[in-house]
């Protein structure tokens, strides 16, 4: 077989495992599309090709000798440059930390590279996850492989091109918004965030600590459910880690939906979703009741409030877990006098404006007289968001919507007004705040020929179910 | 404390006023590691030795919380006749280059 | 929510933040930051009174790890990503006579 027609994580492991092809010339074939593709697309803000050789041929090595090389092994994985990543710089997209190498790895590196997964590198991003197109990065923005005129979405952009480039067989990002999903939809891949606490979030440099988590990017759901399962599970490193293997989603892909209950979340399929985005999110909905699903309409009342209280709690965390970056321990440094004058000339540098903006956001709703006005309203409506969720799941056993509202924008579209941005995220910011589980599946085209992705939603641990549901779509897709 | 009438050379009015002192002891626990971190806490060490990604501050360090030093808070709590109640930690936010996440993990 | 947030109340919130704005800068995150503010009025129009507030999603409780020593850093890799670095200490400016 030739390198070039293997895609998928399960497909490329298994010819390693057994011998048909050397994890080195997978590995090659994906370097070679790198070098030829990225200068234009700009999903990497750095490649580690010696290390991924050493990696590969190791890989290769215990398959010779007979020794287990890992479910994953030769698969080329991207990481999104806000994962620890032990002596290669690990940036997230800003000038604060630009060059700087951690001493440490993330836990999902060491479970993938325990699995046999080859890195290829660090991928672009919005700084420090803040954004739904991968412009705000101080590093320049990525580019859409379906049309390099568009957005990749954000805030993991660069994981999301990469895989839909073939960069890599899979990649990791991270999602505190959407930011896996949202990217996932507009370049046509699939893309999951977990139930809250189901991936460790050490070594993933934070942004909403209560809102964050790590997951995959790749071409098939059985890839998703493959990369889940190696990265995800109880870890002693992350106190918001549930004491829990990760479910045994693969196991249950090809159960089919008969007799599942699928409530189309009424509150997404409105004013402000595009007419061909809707489109698809209703084929879809037909395909699963055409495999034998009970599909309805369901009302989450509290969800139009998500953006609302998203974006008071996301900043005022984000405003506590960025003070670290002050110019005395690591990255930049701009020198002043006292150690106050540095610490505020190292900030002024070193951060972009969405994360000022963000910033200044987060501290004027964390401050004393605003205090319960903003930021406790805020965690009061997240209470009520799932409230009405759980609701929901009394009757049905997954949601299903639209996961952006369009198909990729043009790059500085949408640049000039923050809120017309934040939009992006209307129907992935929910999950978030409840802390449960989400899956964008690439589901067609819009009008424009772009890929468009329908979102399964699931109750925290749902992901057996939400996995099925998924897999039920694509193995239907016409 | 005896209480006199009339004032005393101070100018206070012990008739109105109660004195009372609250004494703020910080007793070091018996632990092996710190708080939140599972570096070492041996006094006399060299500078910068023992650490970890949290004692650093450094970005994606997590903190978890040292068991033994719970179970010893509890003791002494419970040794000093005091009421052991229900905790949640918070953080405390300020700017200072010794305080390495600049906030403060408080209960 | 209440009035809307002013370049008074941006510039404090700055210095609580660290940051640094030129007047241009003031001018435009006032106005962004009092869209986003007056966006999350919205809220109030909704009935909290019964609500509990929810910090995070999973309620874990009591959970600890074992007073056991782990593996340190590296000092000297530590101190090689350090801005400024002597004798095995982080280097910083002064410290005393700031004003804040």
């Amino acid at each position: 077989m030739t390198e070039s027609s293997l895609r998928s994580a399960v497909d490329i492991a298994a010819a390693v495992r057994s011998g048909d092809i050397s994890a080195v010339e997978v590995l090659e074939g994906h370097l070679a599309r790198i070098t030829e593709s990225d200068a234009e697309i700009h999903a990497f803000n750095h490649v580690t090709d010696d290390a991924a050789r050493e990696a590969a041929r190791a890989v290769d090595a215990a398959v010779a000798d007979g020794r287990d090389p890992g479910p994953l092994a030769g698969v080329p994985v991207a990481l999104k440059d806000n994962l620890c990543t032990r002596g290669v710089p690990t940036t997230c997209s800003s000038r604060i930390l630009e060059g700087w190498e951690p001493p440490y790895d993330a836990t999902v590196v060491t479970r993938l590279a325990a699995a046999g997964a080859i890195a290829v590198g660090k991928t672009n991003m919005d700084e420090f996850a803040m954004g739904s197109s991968t412009e705000n990065s101080a590093f320049g923005p990525t580019l859409n492989p379906h049309d390099t005129t568009r957005v990749p979405g954000g805030s993991s952009g660069g994981s999301s091109a990469a895989v839909a480039a073939g960069f890599a067989s899979i990649a990791l990002g991270s999602d505190t918004g959407g930011s896996i999903r949202q990217p996932a939809a507009l370049c046509g891949v699939v893309g999951v965030k977990p139930t809250y606490g189901l991936v460790s979030r050490f070594g993933l440099i934070a942004f909403g600590s209560s809102l964050d988590q790590i997951g995959p990017f790749t071409t098939t759901v059985a890839d998703a459910a493959a990369v889940c399962e190696v990265i995800g599970g109880h870890d002693a490193g992350d106190s918001t880690s549930i004491p829990q293997a990760f479910p045994s989603v693969s196991d249950h892909l090809d159960d089919g939906v008969e007799g599942l209950r699928v409530g189309i979340i009424t509150e997404m399929m409105g004013d402000g979703i595009a007419p061909d985005v809707l489109a698809r999110t209703r084929a879809a909905a037909e395909a699963l009741a055409a495999a034998g699903a009970k599909v309805d309409e369901v009302s989450v009342p509290a969800v139009t409030f998500g953006l609302s209280a998203y974006y008071l709690v996301a900043p005022a965390e984000a405003s506590s877990n960025l003070a670290r970056y002050d110019g005395v321990r690591y990255g930049l440094r701009v020198d002043a006098p006292t150690t106050t004058e540095m610490m505020e000339a190292t900030r002024t540098a070193g951060f972009g404006d969405e994360v000022k903006r963000r910033i200044m956001l987060g501290t004027y709703a964390l401050s004393a007289g605003y205090y319960d006005a903003f930021y406790g309203k805020a965690l009061k409506v997240r209470t009520l968001i799932r409230r009405d969720f759980d609701a929901a799941y009394e009757d049905f056993d997954v949601l299903l919507s639209p996961t952006s509202p369009t198909t990729a924008f043009e790059v500085g579209a949408k640049v000039d007004d923050p809120l017309t941005m934040y939009l992006n995220d209307v129907c992935t910011i929910p999950t978030n705040l409840a802390g449960h589980a989400a899956i964008s599946v690439p589901y067609g085209t819009g009008d424009d020929g772009l890929p468009v992705g329908v979102q399964v939603l699931a109750p925290a641990l749902g992901e057996v179910v939400m996995f099925r549901v998924a897999r039920a779509l694509e193995a239907g897709l016409k | 404390m005896t209480s006199t009438t009339g004032s005393s050379t101070s100018g206070i009015d012990l008739d109105i006023w109660e004195i009372v002192i609250g004494l703020e002891v910080h007793a070091e626990l018996a632990t092996r590691t710190k708080l939140f971190s599972s570096a070492t806490n041996l006094f006399g060490g060299e500078p910068n030795t023992n650490i970890d990604p949290l004692t650093l501050g450094l970005p994606g360090s997590l903190p978890v919380l040292n068991e033994h030093a719970v179970e010893l808070a509890i003791r002494v709590g419970l040794a000093l006749n005091c009421k052991v109640q229900r905790s949640v930690f918070a953080r405390k936010n300020y700017f200072y280059p010794d305080l390495p996440k600049d906030y403060q993990i408080s209960q | 929510m209440s009035d809307r947030i002013t370049p008074e109340d941006v510039a404090k919130v700055a210095k609580l933040a660290l940051l640094r704005l030129n007047d241009d800068e003031l001018d435009r995150f006032t106005h962004q930051l009092a869209d986003i503010l007056e966006h999350a009025g919205d809220m109030e129009s909704l009935d909290l009174d019964d609500v509990e507030p929810m910090a995070r999603p999973i309620p874990l409780v009591n959970v600890f790890r074992a007073d056991v020593p782990g593996v340190p850093l590296d000092r000297d890799e530590v101190l090689r990503a350090a801005p400024s670095a002597d004798d095995g200490r982080f280097r910083v400016p002064s410290i005393l006579g700031d004003e804040r």
